[in-house]
């Protein structure tokens, strides 16, 4: 470890003692039971929870485990979903500027509108409220995919392009040997982007539908007036979403290319 | 006719917006099978536009390119170009960059042949031991050498090269002979390609000779053969030999086996001679020696101190190359591509020079065509179908 990185951890650490210790000095005074619980106490839940984080005791009672799991599966459905369909959209947008003109103004009106605006017509439509959750993901990792790979492809070097036209390579093979890796940095960027909206909207739409997921506990424990499980599941979820993206880090600096 | 250009003009719109501009008119010539050319311009007078829509990846504003019979109206992996800056997919591994070209051209192969293929391509461009390298680790050279292997691996019907030599190393031109020798080759294949005029005298790195340190006497069946003087089309007198008369070539040959003398007896190797004179490269040297290249005269004044001949003997190195014919052995794009630019490059210029004078400012200023005519290779240098640009 270098001399600068091993400075930045002991940055990082003297900040966290700092903020738990002061989280904790100020919740001192309160009785148990009463006002924001301290770290301390919320370090116990999560000991607890953890311990057995799988159980499952009826709709209302399952372990955190349980509930990340379910989250994560949405996820992974309508995200996945959501970015084949970006990618396919936004090479047809890139390869075509025409096209990409004609469609830019419907992106631009339609990117800004948060997804979980579209939950009553998801659920009036399709009438079942686990899909609707998957829907909702799906329009929040939508865009930045869509607009970061028509960017991608658009800016791929003429020349890659016209190496592919003197090869006469079928629209597919040009599609995997030269566009798509061209395009992958930009595409994968905006993956990264998707897949941070896509968590931030899940914990919203899983409190409105209820049932299962981390969304869905957070509201829960507070109906509950859990507050320790509460904020052990806010630390959770940002600890989840930290690991996606670091996933996705990996991906992009494998793809990344040096013209 | 194997490939025609017919009458192709080609308009751009002005870079003002209004109305067009005309890069050339009426561009008219026509290749058969084995024939070489090469466009010589200056940088924006066309080439480079031409050859794209030879490639097929431009289309010109009237007439037509005309390959086989038909015209070419895209691009196809017959008429494989190696560009200018190489265009080698950088997220692709030097094999794979191959590997895709020949795919496209065997679509029927086999895993292990389309292997086997791209090897062989890889190991005769010297890249053995380098093929899962990206393209960024590659130094210029190497990445030229790819895109060489990428166009020869498909065995095209027409080579377009787009400033084939900007990058040239000296392994490159070996490499350049190692594939148009190559047996597999299909025979009777015309390339084409653009080049600028080269720099006058020393040190440009196309004029170094092709053929390795000391060609004569690898060569066996060149000793005999009386440096000629070459035929040219259109009345043209011949590419110049230098100042030298027919009958000055045996001083001149004479001259040269002199220095060469004094060097062994002095027991100099190139690359020290190299170091003295002050050149990079001790093969272009040895090539100069043979009278297949020329020095400047700083260079000849410092050769003539270094191995101890008089002056005078020494300035022999500075006239035009010797070398102005070749023998047409059996394959005829075995024609020298890099003779042609290389060892002709300076007589070129000077033609072009003396032809339009320093200041042109034409289209295509001519077109440089390499054809057989019995035993031996016919530069010729069509200036026919020029048109003058008003700047």
């Amino acid at each position: 470890m270098g001399r600068e990185r091993l400075r930045v951890v002991c940055y990082s650490l003297l900040l966290a003692v700092i903020f738990l210790g002061i989280w904790q000095a100020s919740v001192a005074g309160n009785k148990p039971g009463k006002g924001l619980p301290g770290p301390a106490a919320v370090a116990r839940t999560a000991v607890e929870m953890l311990a057995n984080p799988f159980y499952d005791r009826g709709p209302n009672d399952k372990g955190i485990g349980l509930q990340f799991l379910s989250s994560l599966g949405r996820l992974a459905v309508g995200y996945l979903t959501a970015s084949a369909t970006a990618i396919l959209l936004g090479v047809f947008l890139g390869l075509s500027p025409t096209l990409y003109r004609a469609v830019n103004p419907y992106v631009q009106i339609l990117k800004p509108i948060s997804p979980l605006a579209w939950m009553p017509l998801f659920l009036y439509t399709i009438k079942d409220s686990g899909w609707a959750a998957v829907l909702v993901i799906f329009m929040s990792s939508l865009w930045p995919t869509l607009a970061n790979t028509a960017f991608g492809v658009a800016t791929i070097k003429r020349d890659y392009l016209n190496v592919a036209a003197i090869l006469q390579l079928s629209w597919w093979r040009r599609l995997l040997t030269v566009i798509l890796p061209g395009a992958a940095p930009a595409v994968v960027a905006g993956l990264r982007i998707s897949i941070g909206s896509a968590w931030v909207a899940i914990v919203a739409a899983e409190m409105l539908i209820g049932g299962t997921g981390v969304g869905y506990f957070v509201w829960n424990e507070w109906n509950n007036l859990q507050l320790t499980s509460v904020i052990f599941a806010i630390l959770a979820i940002g600890l989840i979403g930290v690991l996606l993206d670091a996933g996705l880090g990996r991906l992009s600096r494998r793809l990344a290319y040096v013209d | 006719m194997f490939l025609e250009i017919d009458h192709v003009t080609k308009h751009f719109p002005a870079p003002d917006g209004r109305g067009e501009v005309c890069v050339f008119r009426d561009v008219a010539f026509g290749l058969d099978q084995g024939e070489f050319l090469t466009m010589v311009g200056h940088s924006g007078c066309g080439k480079s536009t031409l050859l794209n829509i030879i490639a097929g990846l431009e289309r010109p504003s009237a007439g037509g390119a005309v390959l086989e019979g038909r015209e070419i109206v895209g691009p196809g992996i017959e008429r494989m170009v190696v560009f200018q800056n190489f265009a080698l997919m950088p997220w692709l591994t030097v094999f794979d960059n191959v590997r895709v070209a020949v795919r496209a051209a065997h679509p029927a192969w086999r895993g292990a042949q389309v292997t086997e293929w791209v090897q062989r391509y890889v190991d005769m461009v010297g890249l053995g031991g380098a093929e899962q390298k990206r393209p960024a680790a590659l130094s210029g050279g190497m990445r030229q050498r790819v895109g060489l292997a990428r166009a020869f691996s498909t065995e095209p019907k027409v080579l377009l090269l787009d400033e084939p030599f900007a990058q040239i190393d000296a392994l490159t031109r070996g490499v350049i002979h190692r594939l148009h020798g190559h047996p597999r080759r299909r025979r009777g294949d015309p390339a084409l390609g653009p080049d600028r005029p080269h720099d006058p005298g020393a040190g440009g790195p196309a004029g170094r000779d092709p053929r390795g340190q000391d060609p004569a006497p690898a060569h066996p069946r060149r000793a005999d053969r009386r440096p000629g003087i070459p035929e040219t089309a259109h009345g043209y007198p011949a590419l110049s030999d230098g100042d030298d008369a027919q009958g000055g070539h045996m001083d001149r040959t004479a001259a040269l086996q002199a220095i060469r003398q004094a060097r062994q007896t002095r027991g100099i190797s190139y690359d020290d001679l190299a170091k003295a004179i002050g050149t990079k490269d001790a093969t272009y040297l040895a090539a100069a020696l043979h009278g297949q290249h020329r020095l400047n005269a700083e260079e000849a004044k410092k050769l003539a101190a270094a191995i101890g001949v008089d002056a005078e003997t020494a300035m022999v190195t500075t006239a035009m190359p010797l070398r102005t014919d070749f023998p047409l052995t059996t394959d005829p794009f075995k024609y020298r591509l890099m003779e042609l630019v290389g060892v002709y490059g300076d007589a070129l210029r000077d033609r072009c020079n003396e032809l339009f004078g320093d200041g042109i400012l034409s289209a295509i200023d001519c077109v440089v065509k390499l054809e057989k005519k019995g035993e031996r290779g016919v530069l010729t240098i069509d200036a026919k179908f020029l048109h003058y640009k008003e700047y």
